[in-house]
C-alpha cells in the first residue's frame, strides 16, 4: 500500500479521475442550464396558451429534470395499438407515441414479426429518430419477455411514490 | 544606569539547565507529532467516507442503470446487431440517453477524493517530524 501511495500510478489515477470528473461536471452543468432554460421557455409557452384560452389557472406542474427522458426511444408497456401508431407507457411514466412502418423491424426472440403482432400489454424496447411532433419513428421494436420489464418498471413506480 | 547595575547585582544568577535545548526540541517534536496525528485522522476520515460513499453510489448506480433502461438497450447489441449497424446513430443516441450521468459523476468524484486523500495523508515518516539527533 505504501508503495502504491508513493508510486507514479497513484498520481496518474488522480489525473485521470480528476479530468473525468471535470468533464462530467461540465456536462452536468450544461444539462442543468439547459433544463432551466427549457423550463423557462416552456412556462412562457404554457402561460401564452392559458391566456389565449382565458384560463389563468396553472394546470401544468412545470418542467423537471426527470421529465427529460429518452427522446430517441422507449422502454415500457404497450397501452394502445392503433396502427401505424402505438402508444408505449415509458418507464418514467410518460406515454410515448411510436410510429411503425414497413421499414421497422419487429422482433421477439429470434423471430421477425409484423406490426400487427404488437399487442397491448407487450413489453417493448424501441429506438429510432424523433419528429417535431414528439413522435418516435421506430427502427426496431423488440418485444421482451414480461418478467424482465415488470421488475424494473414496478421499482421505478414505487420509487416515484 | 545606576539602577540597572543595582538591579543586575541583586538578580540571582541561574544556570541554564544542560538539557534545555533537547527538551525544547522534544516538546516541539511532541507538538508536531500531535498535529501530524490530527491531520492524519482528518484524511483517514475523508478516505473512509469517500470509499463508503463510493460503494453506496455503486450499488445505487446498478439500480439506476437497470431503471434507466440502459441494460435493455445494451442487450440489443447482442440480439439485433444487424439492425443496430444500419441505424447506428439513433441507437447510440438512445443508449447515451439512458446513461445515468449524475450517478457516474458522483462516483467519479468520490473516487477522486479517495485517491487525493491517499496521496495527501501524511505517513509516519513524513512531514512535521523533527528528528532529534
Amino acid at each position: 500500500m505504501k508503495k502504491f501511495i508513493a508510486s507514479k500510478k497513484l498520481r496518474i489515477a488522480i489525473y485521470i479521475f480528476g479530468s473525468l470528473f471535470i468533464l462530467l461536471f461540465t456536462f452536468q452543468a450544461g444539462m442543468f442550464v439547459g433544463v432551466k432554460k427549457a423550463s423557462f421557455y416552456n412556462r412562457i409557452g404554457e402561460k401564452y396558451f392559458r391566456e389565449v384560452n382565458g384560463n389563468t389557472e396553472n394546470l401544468m406542474s412545470g418542467t423537471r429534470r426527470d421529465d427529460f427522458g429518452n427522446n430517441y426511444g422507449a422502454i415500457g408497456k404497450v397501452i394502445q395499438v392503433n396502427l401505424p401508431q402505438i402508444i408505449v407507457e415509458d418507464q418514467g411514466g410518460i406515454d410515448k407515441t411510436i410510429t411503425v412502418s414497413t421499414s421497422t423491424s419487429i422482433r421477439s426472440g429470434k423471430k421477425s414479426l409484423s406490426p400487427a403482432d404488437v399487442k397491448v400489454d407487450n413489453y417493448v424496447v424501441i429506438f429510432g429518430p424523433n419528429t417535431d411532433d414528439s413522435i418516435i419513428n421506430a427502427r426496431l421494436v423488440r418485444i421482451l419477455p414480461h418478467t424482465n420489464m415488470i421488475r424494473s418498471s414496478t421499482t421505478k413506480i414505487m420509487m416515484k411514490k | 544606569m545606576q539602577n540597572y547595575k543595582k538591579l543586575f547585582k541583586n538578580i540571582e544568577q541561574k544556570a541554564v539547565p544542560e538539557n534545555l535545548q533537547e527538551r525544547i526540541l522534544e516538546h516541539i517534536s511532541v507538538l508536531s507529532e500531535k498535529r501530524n496525528t490530527a491531520v492524519q485522522r482528518v484524511w483517514s476520515a475523508i478516505s473512509y467516507t469517500s470509499i463508503i460513499s463510493c460503494v453506496g453510489l455503486a450499488i445505487y448506480a446498478i439500480q439506476d442503470f437497470s431503471q434507466s433502461g440502459f441494460y435493455q438497450y445494451f442487450s440489443l447489441i447482442f440480439t439485433d446487431s444487424a439492425i443496430i449497424t444500419s441505424h447506428l446513430n439513433e441507437f447510440i443516441l438512445s443508449l447515451v440517453n439512458s446513461i445515468p450521468f449524475f450517478t457516474i459523476t458522483m462516483i467519479t468524484l468520490s473516487i477522486f477524493i479517495f485517491l487525493i486523500s491517499l496521496k495527501l495523508r501524511p505517513s509516519n515518516h513524513q512531514m512535521f517530524r523533527l528528528k532529534i539527533s
